[in-house]
């Protein structure tokens, strides 16, 4: 870590030649990893990145330097190459950094860093075994653990001078199906902020059979239908339809440019009035929480859409002076290959009133869209796709026959005001996002939510 | 203290002896990018950066054990020993892998260009700028460039190893990208294209503005079409996008291990009698050109599906000795991060006779399928199963008519080969990955599942 008077200097450089603002992300990064295929652990890794990023805004303009090189004078000669760029006139600040607060997003009970690889390997090996003896045509297994503990010191011009402690767990596993020359997958990837006790207090076994499941469920299946259809999309990674549907569009990265299909929608009705969607970072040990973003501000709980109303965008520093507007605490980035920029933390549409067992009933015909992967947007037009991986048919309010998956497509102004049904069963699940700062992890969540019309991309 | 890298390998190989390992390698990397972005005329952002990392190898009770840092200090090689041993002691791998001396002949590339390393930042911005200001220009329709940049980054890998293995391979590229946003009676698209390279002679800003604009306002008046069985021309990039994805089911790793449904295919007919796929890490037809692998195996021009059958896998030197075969040159890190995996070099479709217009006249009527979005999510490798959200136009009377959008496109990749055609000319690749780029002509695919109204 560097001295506070080698911070000042260097946030000083980065203003001798010209912008109103400068902004250090130091970051020291420990990771492993451990792989099991078909029982055996396969791969393990271990690594440390290390490296600083600086940051110079002039109004909108904005420079980012990045390097693991942090000597002092390298530094200082970053930097000053930096201002240059910027072809401004300097504005002789002085920069007095005010004490340090140090913060931990993430608490741990059993920091990952003190876990023993045999330990974290026999975890795995019971996930496999669970998930090979739940059928015979269960033929392979893959199973994988991942930890990171992530120190990060920010400071900028203005004098915000914070430390923040990130660690984070997660746990994944897919069994695959064989039968007559074919192969199905079934796959989960539950995570936390959280140290290693998530993965001991963890139903590892039952979550490894939920995989399996899934994988014999979709060997017998027969494709899905094509064409629009009512879709009923369950709690949990369902979200991802919130997620590339509207959160990316509410994105200040789009709104900041005037690239979204929500752009001067503050006050406007985009959602059936079922919905009310939040971004909260505040949650504790969740996959998406942060104490403080990657500016360095407070993390916080945004209600984004209210009975259908948006109110709210997800606002950074570089967006805020684009929109003017107040940031939100949503700055974020992979890590300091990134300059950070608006995104999401837990992201996910409130619980509704309506029964799961009703939500069902009363759909005579469509797609019940058990399980969900990922997703894309383009938030300019707001054409949005993301997969379904565990499907069933519904026929006269019941849930029939299981189809094979499916990506489901529309555009986020339409199928938000479609939402005809939000159930009482909230859940959230784990994913990674990537956009233009990189790959972070987000929380997605929703309850059973129906949609009364929708694309869905079926092969008969 | 911080090293040089060059002392810093030098010592981390002797000091592995002394820690237990039997055979030990170091893969080094270091680059310098510098990027900027321009918005409603000016540069809005400037990047740059310097960096490096390393990762070591290291064999112990049979295992081999990886760790990388980004810090070349003695805190770093006490943790890269320290971990690469801890991980040995957890490996159960069947199969031993280890290190390699070298082949006697590596064929030259020329793949670092000094002309686009010694560019200076208002060479990029001019361009840049330039760009915009004719993709603006050029149809009133057109209300904003959203995206606009040019990029540059240059590579520097080095692999030693205790067997005296000492390789090094440079490289470098440009990228020029533009995506525009065009507005027409309440409909809005988004369009975008991009050039890469290392010869400025070929990168025409005026003809770049073209394309982008091109491709935006293509899209307005799009519509989907009813659902049903289409005749489809894949256009050569959206086909290498769809190659890429499913590229890794020729992996020697997935099939032995049996997440590859080609394991039981070999010397079968899996694709049409005109069909003939590539892996190729050295040919002109590509702009990237890699001599050896990351574990320094020279790399090989084969024949994966020759004539419809299929005739090899990709091979590591630690899936060969297991299929006792020799290493096809394809193991491939992704950068010192990553462990020996495999992956394709160049790896293409080789193109037919027939252009882009004579496979609009054979199609008569279908759909001309330009993109594909949702590749990471709408595509399961293990099955070949895939659904994406695409855009194109109709294809009527053999004429490009109206566009299409918000329509999937369904199938199974290994049926969809059977439903090939007819392969055109155009062989196209897309921008280069790790090792090399993927590439393919446009295909003529007839009997596929669209779902749209």
């Amino acid at each position: 870590m560097l001295s506070e008077y080698t911070i000042e200097r260097v946030l000083e450089a980065a203003l001798s030649k010209g912008g109103d603002f400068a902004e250090i992300y130091l970051e020291e990064t420990r990771v492993s990893g451990l792989s099991f295929i078909n029982g055996r652990v396969d791969k393990a890794s271990s690594g440390m990145d290390y490296g600083i990023g600086i940051r110079i805004l002039e109004k909108t303009k904005s420079v980012y330097i990045f390097s693991n090189d942090t000597r002092e004078e390298n530094l200082i000669r970053m930097a000053v190459d930096a201002s240059s760029s910027l072809q401004s006139v300097p504005s002789g600040m002085t920069v007095q950094l005010t004490p340090v607060m140090n913060f931990v997003s993430n608490p741990c009970m059993i920091p990952p860093l003190d876990v023993s690889k045999s330990r974290k390997a026999d975890f795995l090996r019971r996930a496999c075994a669970a998930a090979k003896e739940y059928d015979p045509v269960i033929s392979q297994t893959s199973a994988s653990y991942g930890d990171v503990q992530k120190n990060v010191m920010i400071a900028n011009s203005d004098g915000l001078y914070r430390t923040d402690s990130r660690a984070r767990t997660r746990f994944m596993i897919e069994a695959v199906a064989s039968s007559d020359g074919e192969k199905q997958s079934g796959y989960f990837g539950p995570g936390s902020g959280k140290g290693f006790e998530f993965i001991e207090n963890f139903p590892v076994e039952q979550t490894a059979r939920e995989a399996a499941r899934i994988a014999v469920a979709m060997i017998s299946a027969k494709p899905c239908p094509s064409g629009k259809m009512p879709v009923i999309i369950d709690n949990g990674f369902g979200g991802v339809i919130f997620h590339e549907a509207c959160g990316h569009s509410l994105e200040a990265t789009a709104v900041g440019v005037h690239a979204s299909v929500f752009d001067g929608k503050l006050g406007h009705q985009i959602a059936n009035p079922l919905v009310t969607a939040l971004d909260d970072g505040t949650m504790p040990g969740e996959w998406g929480s942060i104490a403080i973003d990657d500016e360095g501000h407070d993390s916080s709980r945004n209600v984004l859409i209210e009975n259908g109303i948006l109110k709210s965008y997800m606002i950074d520093l570089l967006g805020s002076r684009r929109m003017n507007m107040p940031a939100t605490g949503s700055s974020r980035r992979q890590n300091y290959q990134f300059a950070p920029t608006s995104r999401m933390t837990n992201t996910y549409i409130a619980a509704g009133t309506s029964l799961p067992e009703d939500i069902i009933s009363d759909t005579p015909y469509g797609l019940y869209a058990a399980n969900m992967g990922g997703g894309s947007v383009d938030p300019a037009t707001g054409e949005f796709n993301f997969s379904v991986t565990e499907g069933y048919m519904i026929r006269n309010g019941k849930i029939a026959e299981p189809v094979r998956g499916a990506t489901l497509i529309g555009k986020g102004s339409q199928v938000l005001m479609n939402i005809d049904r939000v159930g009482t069963n909230l859940a959230l699940a784990q994913g990674m996002c990537g956009s233009i700062s990189g790959s972070i992890p987000t929380n997605v969540g929703q309850p059973m939510i129906r949609v009364s019309e929708i694309t869905v991309g079926g092969r008969e | 203290m911080t090293y040089e890298p060059q002392e810093f390998m030098d010592i981390l190989l002797r000091k592995a002896a002394d820690a237990g390992f039997l055979q030990a390698e170091t893969f080094f990397e270091n680059g310098r990018s510098t990027e900027i972005q321009i918005l409603e005329a000016e540069v809005s952002m400037f990047e740059s950066s310097v960096l490096q990392g390393v990762s070591f190898r290291g064999l112990q009770n049979g295992q081999m054990g990886y760790a990388f840092a980004e810090e070349l200090t003695d805190s770093a090689m006490v943790f890269l020993l320290d971990q690469a041993a801890q991980n040995c002691a957890v490996l159960e791998s069947e199969e031993e892998e280890t290190i390699y001396q070298g082949d006697t002949d590596y064929r030259t590339v020329s793949v670092f260009s000094d002309d686009i390393d010694a560019l200076a930042f208002d060479t990029f911005a001019q361009m840049g700028l330039d760009l915009e200001k004719k993709i603006l220009a050029a149809d009133t329709r057109i209300v904003a460039v959203d995206h606009c940049f040019v990029s540059y980054g240059s590579a520097v890998s080095q692999i030693q190893n205790t067997l005296g293995l000492h390789l090094l391979h440079a490289s470098n590229l440009m990228f020029v990208y533009a995506n525009a946003r065009c507005e027409e009676n309440d409909q809005v698209k988004t369009g975008d294209s991009y050039w890469f390279g290392r010869d400025l002679n070929t990168l025409d800003i005026s003809s770049l503005a073209a394309k982008v604009v091109a491709e935006t306002t293509g899209k307005l008046g799009a519509s989907p079409v009813p659902s049903g069985k289409y005749s489809i021309i894949l256009d050569a990039s959206a086909a290498a996008d769809l190659l890429s994805t499913f590229s890794e089911i020729f992996s020697a790793d997935l099939i032995q291990k049996g997440f590859s449904l080609l394991g039981d295919k070999m010397n079968t007919q899996i694709a049409p009698e005109f069909f003939t796929l590539r892996d190729d890490a050295i040919t002109e037809k590509s702009i990237t050109a890699i001599p050896f692998d990351s574990e320094g195996v020279a790399t090989k021009n084969k024949i994966l599906i020759d004539k419809g059958i299929l005739t090899s896998i990709l091979h590591n030197r630690k899936t060969a000795a297991k299929a006792g075969t020799k290493s096809t040159g394809n193991g491939f890190r992704s950068g010192y991060k990553g462990s020996v995996s495999i992956g394709p070099t160049n790896f293409y479709i080789e193109p037919g006779e027939k252009d882009l217009q004579s496979l609009f006249l054979e199609t008569d009527n279908g759909l001309y399928i330009k993109e594909l979005a949702g590749l990471h999510s709408g595509t399961n490798t293990v099955s070949g199963d895939f659904s994406l959200s695409c855009e194109g136009y109709v294809i009527e009377n053999g004429k490009i008519g109206r566009a299409v959008d918000q329509i999937t496109f369904a199938d199974n990749f290994y049926l969809l080969l059977h439903k090939i055609h007819r392969i055109g000319s155009d062989l196209f690749f897309n921008p280069p990955s790790d090792a090399g780029s993927i590439g393919s002509p446009s295909l003529l695919i007839r009997d596929v599942a669209i779902s749209g109204d």
